[in-house]
């Protein structure tokens, strides 16, 4: 009996599991080594080395020195951890007031909904990163605001997405059967609706999340971003871009961090969606 | 012709907003835009001569309606830094970072086009799974990233070009498009990724109809089934995301253009960002959104042409 059930699990996971366990591994390895980062780190970040400039990966630095003599593995821990707390920032704002948003809308319906969902639409049609760069020429630049601005920025795409899963919810059987037992409205929009919208939510989120971490590292490389002395993936590209030549090393490890980062939460994404289905 | 004069009228509404949320975000900035172009050591005797004349004593609604009629005249106010028209500034630019998006967007139906197909006719087999695994991997490559990757190997180990040069369209126009051509290539591939994944989806649910099984079973060529009915049908969610792509690839250009080095509105957005220079900020992006929305029209009346059966 156990065995069968082991079995059918593991066929499952066959089918469907694969993102999902492909991306939570590479997030949970890309996310360990950012909050290793935040103790410990091979050499200081900021401790500049003048014989050891531009060199190359070798066994004292595996990614090589930068133009200063700094170890570009540390930098990369530490410039990958401001990355994080700015995509971690962006999601809990933009998601926090979506979600808010998207379900007050969506479950009541109304002029309020009309009025925002006209407003969201004007939105929408800025790219977001646009959005942000108006909020950072007003504000700006730096870790926090950027934060601020991503996340307002991303705002109306959560808000958009949240609001069709609720309006999708609203006539389903169970909820209007909790409305006519007299359940409060607070209850039933984050206690009955919300937890059975997670999977498009999450997943939802984990797009959010790329995408604040692409911004984040776009907006560091123009110099609108992150400052020095912060590191950042982005601020490293952008720096390093002037020793292509003589230090390529710099432009490609941080990028493929990156990378990896994204790649992870992409597929821990499609693999919530895969796995747990949601209402599509 | 019903749909057409609905989209119209909800694109007006949606510019209408557009405008006013832009025109505000400007409005509450701190500081006196008058000060901003005389500079602190002018006299308030000038300081106030100016603002009369630049009508900021007006009530807000009057100069908003101000600013609204000047800037479709084509008047976008005065740059605070240069003291130059920001129209100038930035009218030789718009076509630059234009063609860079157009020529990314060819690439990306250049791209996911035959891929697709191809995967869909291979289904499961060896090619649809490295193509797979390949975009899973190029969805998540920043196209600026890609840029970099590619001034070190086309533009340092092969120098096929010289990375940050550029050669302006009234110089030589086939020049103009050499250069463009990698950078619109970075803002393609991932967007490329993206919509074959969703081609190749749609076009596999599509494929599961049973007129396409009726037609195959009459005898008539896969290949022909696949390109004459089935991409035609499937081809419709790919439209919509492509529209909504459009908005992406602007933004990614402005990054681009960074990276190689080429003097599109990107940069004068970025370099009056960093000099809060705002009415030029102001201008590039109402420009933007509106070019985007207009783009939106258009598709959604496209998608309608493509697809008799919506009548949304």
């Amino acid at each position: 009996m156990k065995l069968k059930q082991l079995r059918i699990r593991k066929r499952k996971l066959g089918k469907t599991g694969y993102n999902f366990v492909f991306g939570l591994v590479l997030t949970a390895v890309m996310v360990g080594l950012i909050i290793l980062g935040f103790f410990w780190s091979p050499y200081d970040p900021e401790a500049m080395q003048g014989s050891l400039k531009l060199s190359g990966p070798a066994l004292a630095h595996v990614f090589g020195t930068d133009q200063f003599g700094r170890d570009v593995f540390s930098r990369i821990l530490v410039g990958a951890g401001n990355t994080l707390i700015v995509a971690l920032g962006t999601i809990v704002i933009g998601g926090g007031v979506g979600i808010l948003a998207g379900a007050v809308t969506g479950y009541f319906g109304g002029w309020l909904d009309e009025i925002l969902m006209r407003v969201n639409d004007a939105l929408a049609a800025f790219p977001s990163v646009l959005l942000a760069l108006v909020i950072i020429s007003v504000w700006g630049t730096g870790k926090y605001k950027v934060m601020l601005a991503l996340g307002i920025a991303f705002i109306p795409s959560f808000a958009r997405i949240v609001r069709g899963e609720f309006l999708r919810c609203r006539e389903e059987d169970y909820i209007v059967s909790a409305r006519l037992i007299g359940v409060s409205a607070p209850r039933i929009l984050f206690v009955h609706i919300l937890p059975n919208i997670m999977p498009a939510l999450l997943s939802a989120l984990a797009i959010g999340f790329n995408n604040a971490v692409v911004q984040e590292a776009g907006m560091s490389y123009l110099g609108i971003g992150v400052q020095p002395p912060d590191a950042s993936l982005g601020l490293m590209l952008s720096e390093s871009q002037t020793y292509l030549a003589s230090g390529p090393w710099c432009a490609i490890f941080p990028g493929i961090f990156l990378i990896l980062l994204i790649l992870g939460v992409n597929m821990l994404g499609e693999g919530i969606l895969d796995r747990f289905g949601g209402g599509r | 012709m019903k749909f057409v004069i609905r989209k119209l009228s909800g694109l007006i509404i949606t510019l209408l907003i557009v405008s006013i949320l832009a025109f505000l975000a400007f409005e509450v900035i701190p500081g006196d835009p008058a000060r901003s172009i005389l500079g602190t050591e002018a006299t308030e005797s000038k300081v106030q001569a100016l603002r009369e004349e630049m009508g900021l004593n007006r009530p807000l609604p009057q100069r908003y309606g101000r600013w609204v009629k000047d800037f479709v005249g084509g008047d976008m106010g005065i740059s605070y830094s240069y003291q130059t028209p920001v129209r100038e500034m930035i009218g030789d630019k718009i076509p630059i970072t234009l063609t860079l998006t157009a020529i990314a967007f060819l690439f990306i139906l250049l791209f996911s086009t035959p891929i697709s197909i191809l995967c869909v006719r291979y289904e499961n087999k060896f090619i649809d799974k490295l193509f797979t695994i390949l975009n899973q991997i190029t969805m998540s490559v920043p196209p600026f990233f890609i840029g970099i990757i590619f001034t070190v190997l086309f533009g340092l180990v092969f120098r096929l070009f010289t990375p940050g040069g550029y050669v302006s369209y009234e110089e030589s126009v086939s020049g103009f498009f050499k250069y463009l051509i990698l950078p619109g290539i970075a803002i393609a591939l991932p967007k490329a990724a993206m919509t074959i994944k969703l081609f190749r989806n749609s076009l596999l649910a599509e494929m599961r109809q049973d007129y396409v099984r009726t037609a195959q079973s009459r005898g008539n060529n896969p290949w022909r089934v696949l390109v004459r009915h089935v991409l035609r049908n499937g081809i419709s969610p790919v439209v919509t995301f492509l529209g909504m792509a459009i908005a992406d690839m602007i933004a990614n250009s402005i990054v681009i253009e960074q990276v190689f080095g080429i003097p599109g509105l990107g940069r004068t957005l970025i370099s009056s960002i960093s000099k809060r220079d705002y009415p030029v900020v102001e201008a590039i992006i109402v420009l933007i959104a509106a070019v985007i929305l207009v783009v939106n029209v258009l598709v959604d009346l496209l998608y309608q042409k493509l697809d008799r059966r919506i009548e949304v």
